[in-house]
C-alpha cells in the first residue's frame, strides 16, 4: 500500500447565500497518495475549485465557511492550521497553478523576478544565487533561452510560455503537492498536449503528488492514476483511472463517458444526461443526482446524502450501483 | 537595464512630459532665486505713485492698487504656489492611498468604517470644512495645507478602493497568496504597484485644485498671511480690479493654468513610463 500523502475527511463549506449559509460542498472525502496524479473531474460549480482552495485556506474570509471535516497533511490539519503559519505552506509544501496564465503573472514585474521571489521567500538564498536558481527552474519547464526570457515581463509571453512560468513559480521549492487548477483549459490544444507533458515529466522527475482539477475527461485518463468524479458539491466516485473509464459504477459517471463525443461514432446528436444541476441553494433531499437518475428509488430521492461505498480501491456514493453491478455480473 | 533607467528613458521620450518638467523645474529655480530674478528683496514694497501701471518695461507685469510691482509679487508667489501643490497632494495622495489599500484590500468591517468616513468628509463641501480645520488649527500656510490635504484624501480614497476591488480579484492576487506571501508583501508588490497608474492621474488633478482651494482659503485670510501672496491670492485679491486692471487677474491666472498643465504632463508621461506593457518607442 502507497504511503498517504494528504487525506481528505469529510469536508463540508458553506457559502453565504441570501443571508444564509448554506453548504457548496457535502462531505468530499479523498486521499492523495506520495507520487501520484489525482483526478478531480466535474461539471463548472461542482466545488473543484473549492475543494482545492480550502487546502490552502484560500477561500475568501467573509462570505464562507467550513462546517466539517479535515485534510491531514504531513500529520497537520491543513484546514485549522493557523492561518499565520500557512505562508510555510503555501508555495513551499502545497504549490498551486491556476487556469489563467494570462492573468496569473503579476503584469509589473518580469518572470524572472516572480520566479525569484517564490525561490527567496522559502530557500535562504541571496539574490544572484536565486536568479540562478530562477534561470534553472525555467530550463526545468523548458522555457527556451531562460537567460535572456528571465527579463521579460509576462505580456511578452505567449501563453503556453506563461503557464511555465507558473509552474516554474509553483516548483521553485520542491512542493510535495501540486494543485493544478485547470492550467490547460485556457490554452490552445497543441500548448496543452505540451504542459501535460510536461507535468507528467516533472511528476516522475520530483516525485511529488499532483492533484489536477479539470472538466475534461479526455485530459483526465491521459495523466492521471486516479481519479474522483464531483457532483453538485460532493464526490460521487474515485477510481484507479482505468477502471473509472472501463467500468464505471455511477450512473452519474456512466452519463459523463456517454456523453464525450467520439471519433468513430456516427451518431447525429450526443448523448446527454437529462436535467440541469442543482444549484446549491436547491438541493434534492435526497442524492443530489436522484432527480436525473434513470435508476433513482424512493431512498435515492428522500434518503438523504448516500454513503460512500467501498470495494477494494473503487468506492461509489450511490444505493445502488454496487448491487446493480452484481446483479449484471450473475445474468 | 534597470527598471528605473528604461522608466526614465520613456518618460524623456514623451516630449509634453519632458516640457512640463522643464516648466516645473524653471519654476523652482524663479522661487529659489526669486530675489536675483525679480531684483528687489522686498516684493511687497508700496508705491502710491504709480498704481495700476500698466506691463511695461519698469513693471513688466504692471502694479496693483497699492503700486506693489507685479513681477516681483509673482515671482515670490512661486514658491508658495509650489509647496501649497506638492504639500496637499503630498498628505491626500499618502493618506487617502493607505486608507484606499486598507478598505479596498481587506473589505468588510474596516471597509465599511473607512468608507462611511471618506462619505462624510466628502459630503462637506471643501470649503466649508477646509474653513472648520483651518478654525480649529488656526490660521497660516501649514495650517491651510493640512486642511485642504484632508479634504482632498476621500478623492484619493475612493478611486484608490475601487481599483485596488479589481486588482483584489486578479489571479496574480490569488497566486502570490498561493506561494506564500503574506497580506503586507500583496499589497506592497502586487496591488499598489497595479493602482500606481490611478493615484499619479488623480494626484496631477488635484495639484491644481489644491492651488484653487490655497487661493480661496487665503482670500478669506485663513491661509497664507497678506502682505506675502500665493498666485491664488493674487488671483482673489484682484479680481475686483478686472476692469480696470485685468493683467491683475489675468497673470497670475496664466501662471496658475501654467503649473496645472504641467503637471498634468509629468503625470500623463509618469504613468505611461511606469507601465511596462508600453513600449519606449
Amino acid at each position: 500500500m502507497k504511503e498517504k500523502l494528504l487525506e481528505v475527511k469529510n469536508l463540508s463549506v458553506a457559502f453565504k447565500y441570501n443571508g444564509k449559509y448554506l453548504p457548496q460542498t457535502r462531505d468530499v472525502s479523498f486521499d492523495i497518495y506520495k507520487g501520484e496524479i489525482l483526478g478531480l473531474v466535474g461539471e463548472s460549480g461542482s466545488g473543484k475549485s473549492v475543494t482545492s482552495k480550502v487546502l490552502l485556506q484560500l477561500l475568501p474570509a467573509t462570505g464562507s465557511r467550513i462546517l466539517s471535516g479535515e485534510a491531514l497533511f504531513e500529520g497537520e490539519d491543513l484546514i485549522r492550521y493557523p492561518r499565520k503559519k500557512m505562508y510555510n505552506i503555501r508555495g513551499n509544501k502545497i504549490s498551486m497553478i491556476f487556469q489563467e496564465p494570462m492573468t496569473s503573472l503579476n503584469p509589473v514585474y518580469t518572470c524572472g523576478n516572480q520566479i525569484q521571489e517564490a525561490i527567496m521567500l522559502h530557500q535562504k538564498l541571496d539574490k544572484k544565487a536565486a536568479r540562478q536558481k530562477a534561470i534553472e527552474m525555467m530550463e526545468f519547464v523548458g522555457i527556451p533561452l531562460p537567460e535572456s526570457r528571465i527579463d521579460n515581463y509576462p505580456h511578452e509571453m505567449s501563453g503556453g510560455m506563461r503557464q511555465r512560468v507558473m509552474i516554474a513559480i509553483a516548483l521553485s521549492c520542491n512542493p510535495r503537492l501540486l494543485i493544478a487548477d485547470e492550467p490547460t483549459t485556457a490554452l490552445d490544444p497543441t500548448i496543452q498536449a505540451q504542459i501535460m507533458e510536461l507535468l507528467v515529466q516533472l511528476q516522475q522527475k520530483t516525485g511529488m503528488s499532483i492533484l489536477y482539477i479539470s472538466h475534461d475527461l479526455g485530459v483526465i485518463a491521459e495523466i492521471c492514476h486516479r481519479v474522483a468524479v464531483m457532483y453538485a458539491g460532493t464526490i460521487m466516485e474515485i477510481a484507479d483511472v482505468h477502471d473509472l473509464f472501463y467500468n464505471p459504477w455511477h450512473p452519474y459517471t456512466i452519463g459523463l463517458l456517454n456523453s464525450m463525443p467520439q471519433m468513430d461514432s456516427t451518431a447525429e446528436r450526443l448523448d446527454c444526461i437529462d436535467g440541469t444541476v442543482p444549484h446549491f441553494s436547491d438541493m434534492p433531499a435526497g442524492c443530489p443526482f436522484a432527480p436525473r437518475c434513470k435508476y433513482a428509488t424512493e431512498q435515492c430521492r428522500a434518503g438523504g446524502l448516500p454513503p460512500m461505498t467501498v470495494q477494494g480501491t473503487h468506492s461509489v456514493r450511490c444505493w445502488n450501483s454496487v448491487n446493480r453491478k452484481e446483479d449484471a455480473a450473475n445474468g | 537595464m534597470s527598471n528605473g533607467k528604461k522608466a526614465l528613458r520613456k518618460l524623456l521620450k514623451n516630449k509634453l512630459a519632458v516640457l512640463g518638467m522643464v516648466v516645473l523645474l524653471l519654476l523652482v529655480i524663479v522661487a529659489i532665486f526669486a530675489p536675483q530674478v525679480s531684483g528687489t528683496d522686498d516684493p511687497n514694497a508700496m508705491d502710491y505713485t504709480s498704481t495700476f501701471v500698466k506691463p511695461c518695461a519698469e513693471h513688466p507685469f504692471g502694479t496693483d492698487d497699492l503700486g506693489r510691482d507685479m513681477w516681483a509679487r509673482v515671482i515670490y508667489g512661486a514658491k508658495y504656489t509650489i509647496i501649497v501643490g506638492i504639500f496637499t497632494v503630498a498628505i491626500s495622495m499618502v493618506l487617502g492611498t493607505v486608507l484606499g489599500l486598507l478598505s479596498g484590500y481587506y473589505g468588510g468591517t474596516i471597509d465599511r468604517v473607512i468608507t462611511a468616513a471618506m462619505d462624510a468628509i466628502w459630503s462637506l463641501p471643501t470649503m466649508i470644512l477646509a474653513l472648520a480645520i483651518t478654525a480649529a488649527l488656526g490660521s497660516g500656510l501649514r495650517n491651510c495645507i493640512i486642511a485642504i490635504g484632508i479634504c482632498f484624501t476621500p478623492a484619493f480614497a475612493r478611486v484608490v478602493r475601487s481599483m485596488v476591488m479589481t486588482v483584489r480579484e486578479m489571479e496574480y492576487v490569488q497566486s502570490a497568496k498561493a506561494i506564500g506571501l503574506n497580506d503586507f508583501e500583496i499589497i506592497v508588490r502586487y496591488v499598489l504597484p497595479n493602482v500606481t497608474p490611478v493615484i499619479i492621474v488623480q494626484a496631477s488633478l488635484n495639484a491644481a485644485q489644491a492651488i484653487i482651494s490655497e487661493a480661496s482659503l487665503s482670500y478669506l485670510g485663513l491661509g497664507i498671511q497678506p502682505p506675502d501672496a500665493s498666485w491664488g491670492y493674487l488671483l482673489k485679491t484682484s479680481q475686483q480690479y478686472m476692469g480696470r486692471a485685468p493683467w491683475l487677474s489675468i497673470i497670475p491666472g496664466l501662471m496658475i493654468l501654467l503649473v496645472v498643465l504641467a503637471l498634468n504632463f509629468v503625470g500623463d508621461g509618469l504613468r505611461d513610463a511606469l507601465d511596462v506593457r508600453l513600449k519606449a518607442d
